[in-house]
């Protein structure tokens, strides 16, 4: 199976650019602007958050509470009836592109007879082009 | 001392499943119309009374004054249990956003000793978009400040209570419970009360056999010692697990009027 990250859209965009920029515009004129429309909607590549609490230290551990931040400045997460977990487990979000930007700390304080948090907490991030009216 | 009524005391599996979960529901037998009348007056209320609810609600009086209601905290508490004089209706507006998770008051490191619960009543029917309170089962027993639930949202095993009209939840004081949003055009209110432990327990104050604690004392196979060891209303690790067992276990005895295990 090949896997393609996101890290490579980037070239491949300069790559289309490049070639907008030396075609021959007589040609078909008209599709030519369009595509440059595309390539140059201006856009933010902006930072998506996830909190994700598992049952243990470990990234296949199961996942017990969950929070996505998206980046526009007025997302607010809330406690919903309707909320479906999006992953079962940090390696499942892997696999869809989040990156572990802090995992749990093993050396954290513990109680032999206590409770108290419940869960580990994972941060993920993905980084996403958002652009304007989106 | 308040008189009982035998009947409406809880049992052994009630008191197990409270010990587990951290809360019960009492749906008592309510005279007819009265969560209508309740209704009305608190739809019509234009500033909160605090303390003052019952004064300006009083039939509010017998709602918590019913039978079933008193066995209910009879039994879990003694019959000697103590009203609160703090009192407060929670009004969820329409159209209002929904309520983070959090423990009211502070911390308890006790907390197998259950001296506190928070009595709410819900004069009508609450259905899942109106903003019904949640509580996350068993987190009575997590010694956890409400700042360090601040990115926890969705939790699997969150309970909504969706109830019937008239319903009388009773929850551990410590237990963490916040609401959805209410998305409809109608009021939800709440009216709820903590209810205190006066004195330890001696014995059982709920319809007990004694057949039950051989049961919690034996194997792991059957009867009450299941719920007791096998219940994970919240999916925790094993090491967690095996805490809680433990929790559950001194809960349970404190409650008979035993000291805990060593």
């Amino acid at each position: 199976m090949t896997i393609t990250s996101q890290s490579e859209a980037s070239p491949l965009l300069e790559a289309v650019t490049d070639w907008l920029d030396n075609v021959d515009e007589t040609a078909s004129a008209e599709a030519i602007q369009q595509l440059r429309q595309i390539v140059e909607r201006p856009y933010q590549n902006r930072q998506r958050l996830m909190y994700m609490h598992l049952t243990s230290l470990s990234p296949t551990s199961t996942c017990i509470s969950w929070t996505i931040f998206e980046p526009d400045g007025k997302h607010r997460p809330a406690i919903s009836a309707d909320a479906e977990i999006p992953y079962q487990n940090v390696v499942e979000a892997l696999a869809d592109g989040w990156l572990v930007l802090q995992a749990p700390d093993p050396r954290l304080p513990f109680d032999d007879h206590e409770l108290d948090i419940l869960g580990y907490q994972f941060i993920l991030q993905k980084m996403e082009n958002f652009y304007e009216n989106d | 001392m308040r008189t009982i009524d035998e009947q409406y005391r809880l049992n052994d599996d009630q008191i197990l499943d409270f010990i587990v979960n951290g809360y019960h529901l009492v749906e008592p037998e309510l005279p007819e119309g009265i969560n209508e009348s309740i209704c009305d007056e608190l739809d019509k209320l234009v500033e909160n009374p605090l303390d003052e609810i019952f004064d300006v609600v009083p039939r509010l009086k017998e709602v918590f004054a019913h039978p079933m209601v008193v066995a209910a905290f009879a039994s879990l508490l003694g019959d000697d249990y103590q009203e609160s004089t703090h009192r407060h209706w929670h009004l969820k507006p329409p159209h209002s956003s929904y309520m983070h998770w959090h423990q009211d008051g502070i911390n308890t490191r006790n907390v197998t000793e259950i001296r506190t619960l928070l009595a709410m009543y819900y004069p009508h029917e609450v259905t899942l978009d109106m903003g019904p309170t949640l509580v996350v089962p068993g987190t009575h027993f997590r010694n956890a400040p409400t700042d360090r639930m601040a990115n926890h949202f969705n939790i699997k095993g969150q309970v909504p209570l969706a109830v019937k009209a008239g319903t009388m939840a009773i929850t551990v004081y410590s237990l963490w419970h916040g609401t959805f949003a209410n998305t409809t055009d109608k009021k939800r209110h709440m009216v709820k009360m903590p209810i205190n432990r006066t004195s330890d327990p001696v014995a059982p104050s709920w319809q007990h056999d004694d057949s039950a604690n051989e049961k919690v004392s034996g194997g792991s196979k059957g009867g009450l010692n299941a719920t007791l060891l096998r219940a994970q209303p919240v999916p925790v690790a094993q090491t967690d697990h095996y805490k809680e067992r433990r929790l559950r276990r001194m809960t349970w005895d404190w409650m008979c009027g035993r000291s805990a295990p060593s």
